[in-house]
């Protein structure tokens, strides 16, 4: 109704056709008819000018939205990112960590007054030569004043206020364990990138910074600390030119503890060249002698060739092959139990289980154990067994030991699968590693092995056995000497012993070998309940058995409370 | 036309209201996102401190530094435990010192 009237409103008021504005907007039509610019012109400017607004509309949006950069988390976290990770031991205990560091650099064009400058530098330091110094900014040119700074020298630096000292930030890596792991961790260069040991093997994985937590190795701090101390010390006893010490799992084959003397401290950069200084466990290539008999044994049991009480009849005292004489250290009866022949350690007894054994098989089997072969390890400096021809008298020599070479390291990783019921196992430093035991080949059967197991708690136990000094209470010991002579540098003494702990149900490998040791009269021996001293002779029963069984005093109580075995029976029952 | 005003009224309202509101909420944040930030950098700290700390602690605890202080400072000679004497757990070991205690009273 409303718009009605409006209308009628309009109608009544209208004076003649045309409205007021008519003529003007006409104009305007007309002005616009006359000008050059063309619609689409405008079009054209008008979609610019709204395409542009558009754009900055949408981008004041964004920016309004984002979180400002200037607090950005991940730029002030990026400055302590770490280039290489964590090594920590099997228990978390930390083996080696990067940390920020500096190096204090001078720019001689920034320093007005220098002499001034050598001036303060000497009252700060005085172990800088001035003369040096004055010769260096003479040269104008960027050079480095000092590295690795400690946090006094920096601030010491820094409150010297000069332009011209430059603070350069870099990551060092300490090992707050100093030498104890020397020969398993390796060192890095100056740019954080691994050149021996562990640091060179798990170089990448290191280096990886998607990953955060640490490299499990596993090793255990505290045992490779007591066995480093009983070893440092039979160096001392035993005047050894070398020493080594292995603890290995005999199931996983995970390494608990490598030691290798003489070492150094990873911390301080040397050039070392003494031969003495390469890792003695998985670098040293040693004829190991007598720890060989054991496989012969081994094999002879696993082929039923004969059984641990067969007697071998007629035992030569000497048997000449081709023209070189074998003989034993001592004068052995004429008849020997096979078990006799490795309890006594007779090189013709086993010379002649080896020819009952043969030349193929025998080979076959050390083949089989791994010991002559580079063995796959995660340490870069490996030895490689020297490689030999199976010719004429070398089934009688290897069958005792002899002539035929292989690291301490496959030695001990051969001893853990006749130990463990008979199956390889690859020795590790990786805590993480899959073990994958749906592949587990086996070169003995459980049988052979449990015999074998028994004998060596022979060696230690029975009158005859050479490794008595390993015989502690609670451990059931059992284990294997090794005397060979090294002709390399003058005619020395390579002693070996490993053992096996528990014998009954093994846990572990224990390998001491130490490089040329000598008698030592003034250590006094508890030869089976009885102190003897001023003792003359150097086979390894007499040195390498005597540091096993020290260790295994010192580590069997740490391994047993990790060990319920170990407890069940010789805790819970003592108890009870 | 008195519709229209208040359409254009409220909108004016809610676009006023919005023309206040974001720029304090904005400050707000912005100072919600510094204290936050202030304490992610106290905790970057906290960490730095905590991992000298802890590696200072690994150093000072080192098998070898501690046997050093102990030889230094300590007088008694440490043995060996015998493999009798380790007990897996507390209860064990006190069970184990009430027979003993109980073994002395008696003889006494």
């Amino acid at each position: 109704m409303k718009n009605k009237k409006k209308k009628d409103f309009i109608h009544q008021n209208q004076k003649s056709f045309f409205f007021e504005d008519f003529l003007e907007s006409s104009q305007i039509q007309r002005k616009i008819n006359k000008s050059k610019i063309s619609d689409d012109r405008l079009y054209f400017l008008f979609s610019i000018f709204f395409s542009l607004i558009v754009i900055f509309s949408i981008s004041i949006f964004f920016i309004s939205i984002k979180p400002s950069s200037f607090y950005d988390y991940k730029d002030i976290n990026q400055s302590h990112l770490k280039l290489r990770r964590d090594i920590v031991d099997r228990n978390g205990d930390l083996i080696a960590r990067n940390i920020n560091s500096y190096h204090a650099a001078i720019k001689p064009n920034l320093i007005k007054n220098k002499d001034n400058f050598i001036i303060k530098i000497k009252l700060n330091f005085p172990e800088i030569s001035s003369s040096e110094l004055k010769k260096n900014l003479d040269k104008k040119k960027y050079f480095y004043f000092k590295k690795r700074l400690t946090d006094e020298e920096k601030n010491k630096l820094w409150s010297l206020g000069e332009k011209g000292i430059i603070i350069e930030p870099f990551q060092s890596r300490v090992y707050p364990h100093g030498q104890l792991f020397s020969h398993v961790l390796g060192q890095i260069d100056d740019d954080n990138y691994g050149i021996s040991g562990v640091e060179k093997y798990f170089d990448k994985d290191l280096r990886n910074n998607k990953l955060s937590n640490p490299l499990f190795l596993t090793l255990d701090t505290s045992v490779q600390f007591l066995i480093k101390t009983e070893l440092k010390k039979a160096m001392s006893d035993f005047k050894a030119n070398a020493a080594g010490g292995l603890l290995m799992d005999v199931k996983s084959g995970q390494v608990l503890s490598l030691v290798s003397l003489p070492d150094y401290n990873v911390n301080i950069r040397n050039d070392i060249s003494d031969l003495r200084y390469m890792n003695q466990i998985t670098k040293g290539v040693y004829e190991l002698g007598s720890v060989f008999k054991t496989f012969t044994l081994a094999l002879a049991l696993e082929e039923n060739i004969l059984s641990p009480e067969t007697i071998i009849e007629n035992i030569p005292n000497e048997v000449k092959c081709s023209k070189y004489p074998i003989r034993d250290i001592h004068e052995f009866p004429k008849k020997l139990s096979a078990e006799d022949i490795l309890i006594r350690s007779s090189n013709i007894g086993s010379l002649m289980i080896g020819q009952k054994v043969g030349k193929e098989k025998l080979k076959n089997f050390l083949e089989r154990l791994g010991l002559l072969k580079t063995i796959n390890f995660e340490l870069e400096e490996i030895g490689i067994p020297l490689s030999f021809n199976w010719e004429k008298c070398k089934l009688e020599t290897v069958s005792f030991g002899h002539g035929i070479t292989t690291t301490p390291l496959q030695a001990a990783a051969a001893y853990a699968s006749l130990a463990n019921g008979g199956y390889t196992v690859n020795p590790t430093l990786d805590l993480k590693k899959d073990l994958n035991t749906t592949n587990q080949k086996f070169i003995i059967s459980k049988k052979t092995s449990d015999q074998i197991n028994r004998i060596l708690r022979k060696v230690v136990t029975d009158k005859e056995g050479t490794g008595s000094f390993a015989d502690i209470f609670g451990y059931n010991v059992g284990g294997k000497t090794g005397t060979a002579k090294s002709y390399t540098n003058g005619n020395k003494n390579i002693n070996t012993f490993i053992s096996v702990f528990p014998t009954n149900q093994p846990k572990y490998v224990l390998l001491v070998i130490l490089d040329d040791p000598k008698a030592a009269p003034h250590i006094t021996y508890n030869y089976r309940g009885q102190l003897i001293k001023n003792i003359s002779r150097n086979e390894a029963g007499w040195n390498s058995v005597y540091v096993a069984g020290k260790i295994i005093q010192k580590i069997g109580p740490i391994l047993a409370i990790n060990n319920n075995e170990a407890y069940n029976i010789h805790v819970v029952k003592k108890n009870n | 036309m008195l519709r229209l005003n208040r359409k254009k009224l409220t909108i004016l309202l809610i676009y006023a209201s919005f023309f206040i509101a974001i720029p304090i909420i904005k400050n707000e944040t912005r100072l919600i996102e510094k204290k936050i930030q202030n304490h992610k950098v106290q905790i970057i700290l906290s960490e730095k401190n905590l991992s000298e700390a802890y590696l200072e602690f690994q150093y000072l605890s080192s098998p070898e530094i501690l046997e050093n202080k102990v030889s230094e400072n300590i007088d008694t000679d440490y043995n060996n435990l015998s493999i009798s004497q380790i007990y897996l757990n507390f209860h064990d070991f006190v069970d184990e010192q009430k027979k003993m205690t109980k073994i002395l009273i008696n003889e006494k």
